[in-house]
């Protein structure tokens, strides 16, 4: 399942997937997959994802449907 | 026993060479921190593809075997030997290149490409002297380890053109985002 609220994040703050891998620390193949939800990402990757675009891990990744 | 000899002593300078390449490359990245740094998807994609090489090798070995048990005799047991090895280290390559996980994330993209095309292209020109210096390419019917230095060019070929394709896609890719 897609992840539109990190795409949507990222976009707000003016970020490429590339400046966004490269504040957190992972290619931007991996931002990709977990935006395109081919790959799910540990809680660890999750909470450096959230401090760096300054939200919560429910903000991004709590799925309430 | 010569031919062996001529064999092994080439076989040698040829590892020491690919070895020593490596080593200095090693050395000149450690001086400039450039060593690769894997996130944790692309650890997750290494290890996928280290188990799929160890199985696809311990595969062959049992059609060798078994092979072998009905006295069919394709290449020598050193030729089998490196083949096996060739093709799950090629396997292994092409799955960590197709889930972008070859390179770490801190690398530059096309750093590996130049050494992987030298040495397949010092291996395709050694195979192709040899053949036109009539070497035999097979003993008693059997593929010899002449054929080694094909198997080796043909490796990395492959892995160097699947990495430029994969190259090609990921800065479109990027470019499209």
């Amino acid at each position: 399942m897609k992840n539109l609220k990190l795409k949507s994040a990222r976009a707000a703050l003016d970020l490429s997937q590339q400046q966004l891998a490269e504040k957190v620390g992972v290619s931007r193949q991996t931002i990709n997959a977990i935006e395109k939800g081919d790959y799910n990402p540990t809680i660890k990757l999750c909470i450096a994802i959230c401090q760096t675009l300054g939200k919560t891990l429910d903000d991004l990744f709590w799925d309430a449907t | 026993m010569k031919d062996n000899l001529v064999w092994v002593l080439g076989f040698c300078v040829g590892f020491t060479l690919v070895l020593a390449v490596f080593l200095i490359l090693y050395l000149v990245r450690r001086k400039s921190n450039e060593k690769p740094q894997y996130d944790e998807r692309q650890l997750t994609a290494r290890n996928q593809a280290y188990k799929y090489a160890f199985f696809a090798l311990l595969f062959y070995s049992i059609v060798c075997a078994v092979l072998d048990a009905l006295e069919i005799k394709w290449a020598t047991l050193t030729t089998v030997m490196f083949i096996g090895v060739i093709g799950s280290v090629m396997l292994f390559a092409v799955i960590c290149i197709l889930k972008d996980a070859y390179e770490g994330f801190n690398q530059r993209r096309n750093s590996s490409i130049v050494v992987l095309g030298i040495v397949a292209v010092i291996n395709l020109l050694v195979f192709v002297f040899n053949l036109f210096d009539g070497t035999e390419f097979f003993t008693n019917g059997m593929l010899n380890e002449n054929i080694m230095n094909l198997c080796i060019g043909v490796l990395f070929s492959a892995v160097a053109v699947v990495q430029l394709i994969k190259n090609r896609i990921n800065k479109k890719a990027a470019e499209d985002e």
